[in-house]
């Protein structure tokens, strides 16, 4: 069986927890969490494998999603990155610098699911 | 016989003696003398004669005169010598003759024919006296009065001679082509020709000069045919005296046409009436001042009492607009504009009145550099400039009441969303799990996230309420025992994080004496705790609160640092902290607004707040908050 690593990138700990939480019961995946921008971007860089898909916040201090997902889309423009924000205005942006996805908080659940799915399968 | 002979012997010796006279005298007179014979040759001269000519008397003797004459006066010796010789005697003939030393002299001659018993020639007998000197006296009067006929002629001013009954005697072309409706002029009176008068003028300079014998002028009107005025006349008369110089004989009137300076003196006062109503009605302020020290030299009533003077005179006595620049700089900046674009338009300067009251004024200007001058025009726009600076203000509480609407807006949109996403996924993940084993071992974290996310969201409320009262200066400043805000604020902070491993330690002196503050500083010192819990990572978090007295400026402060164990604060974001408010970037986030209600709160107490690392260089091992509240 295959397992699917997934990278979820939140500076809340508590959606952090609840992503934990929610994946966990999901299937076969291999999630890992990160609090800001820089740090994904770090361990992207440093792993060999690469996630099939990131959930990337936008507000994170050090670096924020969008400059995050602009570093990694760098090194793999095929990255799939599901960019989730309560700020909607981050909808069109995020989308026109690559976003694969954008997932208004606050999200349904099955609505998360569904999008990563469709990510791993593309 | 004896007798006879003795007659003739005194006849002979009174000859000889005769001849000895006359010889002494033609010898020894100053005037030259020579006797020529029958072919102009010289028989003798005398030493008058050697001298003025400058030869020996051996040199000349013998020669023939003409010799001595230049060529024109020689033909004239040899055409007249014969007809000399025939009626016996010349009288002032005039020759031009050459000296020794070659220089030319022009002679009178005289002669006188000696004949013997018998009438035939003897000798010329010839006298001559040099006139060099009268000819060119003559010729320089000859000169000169051509000279002065010419001027007269010439002059382009009227010149008028009268005699002492003011009869015209002479006038000069000028004159007579202005009266030449009056021709012919002389020996006419000069106020019929003139004036067309019968009488003299009642103010006649020329009256007043033969009466006076001194220069006498006026101005009198030109007048045309059928007495018609047709310009202005300057009219000078000076006393003619006769050529000793003794008597007055009559009078010279010289005559300058002054029509068109009196026309064009009349348009300058034409132009200086106008120029003077539109310099005194202009709407503007109008001045003259000098450049090297700022003293109005001239101004219009407007421009005074613009500066608070009512009159100019006020005004050009005590304004000196070097005293009176709010910014001495803006002087030299318009001049130094001046000199450069040769003017200024509507340049701006605040200036102070008589009273010291500020004035704006636009100023457009000229420098006259060579004349020290500059002049300008001058409009106050102090009323456009305040309400330019109303404006300004206006949209500076516009703007800070968008950011306002803008950062509230944010608040909903970001931090409240996040906590209802928070609790909207956690009551999904109960629904979802309620038929499964997942439920029983999750269902304890789920509440508490969702209590938690109920204390995060009434936190945020109470904030912005908190931040909204101190904005509208809500707030009571009052002696506070700040030992009591940390302790209090500790217990609900602890309340609070019961799902969480958390210390919390106070060290303080003795005696730390009240601070300034109020009702809010124990949300500050909250915040402050609750960041510090809230960014923490470690297992168990660990906060200890240091009090102590300190100066700060020379004034007792009391200083609270806040050193815990979470995850920092890199050194770039450390001023960006305090500040999420109106202005502040939003894309990064973390930290919610309870820092920046914790400056707000704190400022509002004349106390500072600043954050740095716990290890110096190292971000990561945590953050020391530290607050200074002046004591009470």
């Amino acid at each position: 069986m295959i397992i699917s690593k997934i990278l979820v990138v939140d500076d809340d700990r508590t959606m952090l927890r609840l992503y934990k939480l929610l994946l966990k019961g999901m299937g076969d995946y291999s999630v890992e969490f990160f609090i800001n921008g820089k740090d994904v971007v770090e361990n992207y860089r440093n792993h060999s494998e690469k996630p099939k898909v990131i959930i990337m916040d936008y507000r994170m201090p050090v670096m924020n999603g969008l400059d995050a997902m602009k570093e990694i889309l760098e090194i793999d423009r095929n990255t799939k990155i599901i960019f989730a924000s309560a700020d909607t205005a981050m909808k069109e942006i995020s989308i026109s610098k690559g976003a694969t996805a954008f997932l208004s908080k606050p999200f349904k659940i099955e609505e998360l699911i569904c999008l990563i799915n469709k990510a791993i399968k593309e | 016989m004896c007798e006879i002979l003795e007659n003739n012997r005194d006849n002979i010796l009174k000859l000889r003696e005769i001849e000895k006279r006359y010889k002494l005298i033609y010898e020894y007179t100053s005037i030259p003398y020579q006797s020529l014979d029958e072919n102009v040759e010289i028989v003798d001269v005398n030493q008058a004669w050697l001298d003025f000519f400058g030869y020996d008397k051996e040199e000349v003797i013998g020669k023939c005169f003409g010799e001595y004459l230049v060529l024109e006066s020689r033909e004239l010796l040899n055409s007249r010598f014969s007809y000399f010789k025939e009626i016996g005697e010349i009288q002032d003939v005039e020759y031009e003759i050459i000296k020794k030393d070659g220089i030319h002299r022009i002679i009178w001659l005289d002669g006188r024919i000696e004949y013997d018993e018998n009438g035939n020639f003897t000798q010329a007998h010839c006298f001559f006296k040099d006139i060099t000197e009268r000819k060119s006296i003559e010729n320089q009067l000859r000169s000169s009065k051509t000279f002065l006929s010419n001027v007269f002629t010439s002059i382009q001013d009227g010149i008028s001679i009268l005699d002492k009954d003011l009869n015209i005697l002479r006038v000069n072309p000028i004159m007579e082509l202005w009266y030449s409706h009056s021709m012919p002029m002389l020996g006419k009176k000069c106020y019929e020709v003139y004036h067309e008068r019968n009488k003299p003028c009642e103010i006649c300079p020329s009256l007043q000069a033969l009466r006076s014998g001194q220069p006498a002028y006026e101005v009198v009107p030109k007048i045309g045919p059928k007495q018609k005025i047709t310009g202005w006349l300057d009219l000078y008369s000076f006393p003619l005296l006769d050529e000793k110089g003794g008597q007055i004989i009559g009078v010279i009137e010289y005559v300058r046409d002054i029509s068109e300076r009196i026309k064009t003196e009349d348009r300058l006062r034409d132009s200086e009436i106008k120029y003077k109503y539109l310099f005194e009605n202009a709407q503007v302020g109008l001045y003259w001042s000098r450049i090297s020290d700022g003293k109005f030299i001239e101004c219009n009533e407007i421009f005074a009492k613009l500066f608070g003077y009512e009159t100019r005179e006020e005004l050009l006595e005590d304004y000196i607009a070097t005293e009176h620049y709010v910014y001495p700089n803006q002087r030299n900046e318009m001049l130094d504009a001046i000199r450069k674009n040769k003017e200024v338009r509507d340049s701006e300067i605040l200036v102070t009145k008589r009273d010291g009251t500020p004035i704006w004024l636009s100023i457009s200007a000229r420098m006259f550099e060579k004349e020290n001058r500059i002049e300008g025009a001058v409009i106050d726009i102090t009323k456009r400039k305040k309400a330019e600076q109303e404006l300004k203000e206006s949209e500076v509480r516009y703007k800070k009441a968008y950011d306002k609407a803008d950062f509230y807006k944010d608040l909903l949109a970001h931090d409240v969303s996040n906590i209802l996403n928070n609790i909207n996924a956690s009551i999904q993940l109960i629904e979802l799990w309620k038929e499964g084993p997942e439920m029983s071992s999750n269902s304890g974290d789920m509440i508490e996230i969702i209590k938690q996310q109920l204390e995060r969201g009434t936190s945020l409320v109470s904030n912005v309420r908190k931040h909204s009262e101190i904005e509208e200066g809500d707030k009571l400043v009052k002696s506070v025992d700040v030992i009591n805000v940390i302790n209090e604020s500790i217990e609900n902070v602890l309340s609070r994080f019961q799902y969480r491993e958390i210390e919390i330690n106070i060290e303080k002196a003795n005696e730390i004496p009240n601070v300034k503050g109020g009702d809010l500083l124990i949300d500050a010192i909250e915040n402050i705790l609750i960041n510090g819990a809230l960014h923490n990572e470690s297992d168990m978090i660990r906060i200890s609160v240091n009090v102590s007295e300190v100066y700060n400026n020379a004034e007792k402060c009391v200083k609270l640092e806040f050193k815990d164990n979470g995850i920092g604060i890199i050194d770039n974001r450390k001023k960006a902290i305090f500040e999420r408010s109106y202005k502040k970037d939003k894309s990064t986030g973390g930290m919610g607004i309870g820092l920046s209600l914790v400056k707000t709160i704190i400022n509002s107490y004349d106390g500072q707040v600043k954050v740095h690392n716990r290890v110096m260089g190292d971000h990561t091992k945590g953050s020391i908050f530290v607050v200074l509240l002046k004591q009470w």
